[in-house]
């Protein structure tokens, strides 16, 4: 039982991370990033070469990775996507430019693993490194990974809120992505803000990485297997809202380790190869059902009550410019 | 007809102030108005001059608007721009921050060359630029709206002369009426105390009351700071009761430029672009 | 009599270009031209395949009788037998490949159906993730029911051609390929001169201007991605028969949906002859360097199969930025070709 506790929060949240870069990418560029699963397993390639063939803690790999990823992400927006855009290519050849170079990162990342256990003899394929993390009370206890993961994601809600809603880069940074060209005319740089931003979600992407394989495992072809959970996460979660992003991926990666072992003791053994359907069926349900995502229903809520009080207020107010 | 003087090329170091002009930090309300620059003082007739537009072509991609339009400002007066819808006048304001593309032509501000520096420096030149929609960012509240120019601490400080707004302070943008949000784009553009402020319908859909309050702010800032105003209208007599100059644009020609008496009194102009009927 | 080297390689080349040609054209039908983009192209391909898979097998239970023999866990015996059956009887072959054939174009018909509704509801990029999550879909019960296709291992299929001499059974195979992608060209290319497909081009962007035109673009919709499934699924079936196997693991994002797009953006979008020469040229290189690649092994210290991925991407990007309008741009559409319609 604590097996799946740790499994389904750990994942939950590492998809949660995933979840905020892509969506923060998605508000910044309107472009699906299909490449972002790609930093993801080059943080988790950075863990393995830092901790099992230079000898360092795995955790020295949560920084590296970050400037790693980051700036992989970075040389994708600034040497491709905003090449194109300037180029007003169409959003279709956007997608197709991240589905491009997804595949050329599944080529790089492949080369990694192969170069990794060619030369040093190690292990890159499937591998843990789990026994290599430190249990928190002795053999059953708390491992740290667990403890890392869950600071990792709350200090990112906390983080993203204090920039966003209480510093004036971050003011700027919502404006530009509202209205880029408002922005500029105000002086504000946003070449630089939304590399900012890129950077950010391919770093963070990179840090879900090394988590990923310090619990589960490492290896390229999960780029592809991770791709759709995070896609249904952003988008159950409303794809260009970052707490969204956040809801939805625990949503996500929760019912995908929750729900399968539910429906192992229901049906058996056979449903655990089934289990990457669930976040497919998740997306494709609220796709259609409920395109705004569950962000939509949130803020419709609210909308409304403050529309009532507003209201109100105004009638006492009267409505002019003038004193 | 309005002068033509050109800058002349006396006081100008083309190559070197392309960029050179060093965006001023704009981040935190420190911009001072740059100096007036050497070209407007060397040696021309005219030394207020604050934007000179020269055989201007740009347009949106294959869609060229403008086709070789001059176009002259001076400190301390109110340069209007009438012209009937889609006659291109707004795209003459984006041009002027690099918002459209230019093919031809150039734009010198106060003697500088501007007419390829990136739209987020040209701030830095002491010019501003109050678009005609989307002047605000919506999902922001005012108080965020105003600390994007002018840092956090600073913003309520923006609203001293808009004590209209302080009420709303912290409700999204959004939310506000059309002139009290143009009241607060108004704000935001003037937080740098520009030379030269750019106005594409500021009191568009606004009451008779609004606009004439919004006009009023507009006329106090020209008359108190000796600021070159460039406004775009598009109501003909409220444009040409406050303003020293006007140009006339049709179909992304200037048909007219000059006094704007004078306009009034060309039957065939004021009929023809103005839809005025001749008495 | 063995063929000599450069003979199959001609062969495969033929063969292997008719298959992208088909697949393509369909992809072609339905983004170029419909303004779809279907991310999930594999899912009609899959699905084709699929079919190879499974109703051979149970037509010849029908005429012979398998003696118990199962046609995934005995595949290989049963696969023997019904080849053996097939020498002798070559006439079963036109009846069961036409069933099959019909069978699998039904399924992708259907599949196009099925992909059509998003395609009407979504928008861009949402209907681009979605379209991509059904081709995921595809695959993960292609690889994890093992009944249908044999799972993680995949299954052998009848040999359709077991009844030619065995020195020309490969060349009549590339021919006989050949022959299915001529016809689709031809089909397609008449459908997309036809009144109902200048109309689709001259729309693609633009639902309204469908409507003033009297089309319903629901309806228009529907039918374009339905014939897109169908060919797909054809495309589908040939591979199938062409390596008579089934392996759900090969039926990926990479070769089905990405590869496509690729060449008819090399080619040349919603233009027929751009898809063909984008298909020829992508085919040729491919084969050129897996010829080649061949001496490189070994001398580097990873597998060369990854080059495949970085050249594929890189180059994808490389075209999308200096020539995003193919070798072959779309001719612009007069309106008199429009009024005719
Ligand atoms: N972003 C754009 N992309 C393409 N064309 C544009 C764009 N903005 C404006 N245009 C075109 O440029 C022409 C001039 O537009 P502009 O906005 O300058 O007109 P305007 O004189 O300001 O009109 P209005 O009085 O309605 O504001 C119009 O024909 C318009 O269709
Ligand atoms: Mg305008």
């Amino acid at each position: 039982m604590t097996i799946i506790l740790f499994d389904g929060l750990i994942y939950a949240s590492v998809l949660a991370v995933l979840c905020v870069g892509l969506s923060l990418t998605y508000k910044i560029t309107s472009v699906p990033n299909f490449a972002h699963t790609s930093f993801a397993i080059l943080g988790m390639y950075m863990a393995l070469i830092m901790s099992k063939v230079i000898g360092l803690s795995v955790y020295v790999a949560l920084p590296v990775a970050f400037a790693a990823s980051g700036a992989l992400a970075l040389f994708m927006y600034y040497g491709i996507i905003r090449i194109l855009q300037k180029k007003k290519s169409s959003l279709i050849s956007l997608i197709i430019a991240t589905l491009a170079f997804d595949m050329f990162m599944i080529g790089v990342l492949n080369i990694i693993a192969d170069g990794v256990r060619n030369t040093y003899r190690v292990n890159s394929r499937d591998f843990t490194l789990r026994s290599l993390d430190t249990v928190i009370g002795g053999d059953g206890g708390l491992p740290l990974v667990f403890i890392v993961t869950i600071v990792l994601l709350a200090g990112l809600a906390l983080g993203l809120y204090f920039l966003l809603y209480r510093t004036s880069f971050g003011m700027s940074m919502r404006g530009a992505i509202e209205n880029e060209s408002l922005a500029q005319t105000l002086g504000i740089n946003t070449r630089t803000i939304f590399c900012f931003a890129w950077f950010l979600s391919g770093g963070l992407a990179g840090m879900a990485g090394v988590l990923m394989a310090m619990w589960f495992q490492g290896d390229p072809s999960l780029a592809a297997i991770m791709l759709p959970s995070i896609f249904a996460g952003s988008i159950v979660g409303g794809f260009s809202s970052i707490y969204g992003a956040i809801l939805g991926g625990l949503l996500v990666g929760l019912s995908e380790v929750v729900g399968t072992s539910v429906l192992i003791d229901l049906l058996g053994y056979w449903v655990i190869p089934y289990r990457p359907v669930i976040p497919f069926i998740a997306m494709i349900a609220t796709l259609l059902v409920l395109p705004g995502g569950l962000i939509q229903l949130i803020t419709k809520y609210q909308k409304r009550r403050k529309t009532m009080m507003r209201k109100s207020k105004e009638e006492e107010e009267g409505d002019s410019v003038g004193t | 007809m309005a002068s033509r003087n050109a800058l002349g090329s006396s006081g100008e170091k083309p190559g070197a102030e392309r960029h050179g002009g060093a965006p001023l930090d704009t981040a935190h309300g420190k911009t001072d108005a740059p100096a007036t620059s050497p070209a407007a003082q060397g040696g021309n007739s005219n030394s207020n001059r604050a934007i000179e537009i020269k055989d201007l072509v740009c347009g949106y991609g294959k869609n060229q608007v403008l086709h070789g339009v001059d176009f002259s400002a001076d400190l301390s007066k109110i340069t209007a721009i009438v012209g009937s819808n889609g006659s291109g006048k707004s795209t003459m304001l984006k041009a002027l921050f690099g918002l459209c593309d230019v093919k031809s032509g150039s734009i010198h501000a106060l003697g500088r060359d501007i007419t390829h520096v990136p739209t987020h420096s040209i701030l830095g030149y002491g010019i501003s630029y109050m678009a005609q929609r989307k002047n605000v960012f919506q999902d922001l509240t005012l108080r965020e709206n105003l600390a994007v120019v002018t840092g956090l601490r600073n913003a309520e400080q923006a609203m001293d002369h808009f004590p209209e707004l302080l009420p709303f302070l912290d409700r999204p943008a959004v939310t506000l009426s059309g002139g009290q949000r143009q009241l607060l784009a108004m704000a935001m553009v003037l937080v740098h105390k520009p030379r030269i402020m750019l106005f594409d319908e500021p009191t568009a859909a606004l009451s008779p009351k609004n606009a004439d309050i919004i006009i009023g702010k507009i006329k106090d800032l020209n008359a108190q700071h000796e600021n070159c105003i460039v406004l775009v209208e598009q109501n003909v007599k409220h444009a040409l009761r406050n303003c020293d100059k006007v140009y006339l644009l049709a179909s992304g020609n200037v048909v007219y430029s000059g006094d704007p008496a004078t306009l009034l009194d060309d039957k065939d102009l004021a009929s023809k672009y103005l839809g005025m009927t001749p008495q | 009599m063995a063929l000599s080297a450069e003979l199959i390689f001609l062969g495969d080349l033929i063969a292997i270009f008719s298959i992208y040609l088909v697949v393509n054209l369909s992809l072609n039908l339905e983004f170029g031209f419909g303004g779809v983009p279907n991310f999930g192209k594999v899912l009609a391909v899959a699905a084709g395949a699929f079919v190879v898979g499974t109703i051979p097998f149970g037509v010849y239970g029908l005429m012979l009788d398998y003696g118990g023999l199962e046609p995934v866990d005995d595949n290989i015996m049963l696969v023997h037998q019904i080849n053996a059956y097939i020498a002798e009887n070559p006439e079963t072959v036109f009846v069961v490949f036409a069933i099959t054939l019909i069978v699998a174009v039904g399924v992708g018909g259907l599949l196009g159906l099925v992909s059509a509704y998003p395609a009407i509801r979504l928008r861009g990029d949402y209907l681009a993730i979605t379209l991509l999550a059904f081709g995921e879909i595809i695959r993960i019960v292609g690889i994890n029911y093992t009944p249908l296709v044999g799972g993680t291992l995949g299954i052998s299929v009848p040999d359709m051609l077991s009844f030619v001499p065995n020195e020309y059974r490969f060349l009549t195979a590339s021919f006989v390929l050949l022959a299915f992608a001529g016809v689709a060209y031809l089909l397609v290319a008449r459908f997309t001169k036809s009144p109902v497909g200048r109309l689709l081009r001259a729309t693609r962007d633009d639902d309204l201007a469908l409507q003033t035109l009297g089309r319903d673009p629901v309806k228009v919709k529907f039918k374009v991605m339905m014939l897109a499934g169908m060919l797909g699924a054809v495309g589908g079936v040939m591979y199938a028969s062409y390596v008579e196997g089934v392996v759900a693991f090969g039926y990926d994002r990479l070769n089905w949906t990405f590869l496509p797009f690729v060449m008819i953006i090399v080619g040349g979008m919603a233009n027929n002859k751009g898809v063909l020469v984008g298909t020829f040229l992508f085919v040729v290189i491919r084969k050129l360097v897996i010829y080649y690649n061949d001496s490189l092994d070994g001398l580097l210290p990873f597998d060369i199969i990854w080059l495949d991925y970085l050249a594929l991407g890189g180059l994808m990007i490389l075209v999308l930025i200096f020539r995003p309008h193919g070798i072959i741009p779309e001719r612009p559409q007069k309106a008199k070709d429009l009024e005719k319609g």
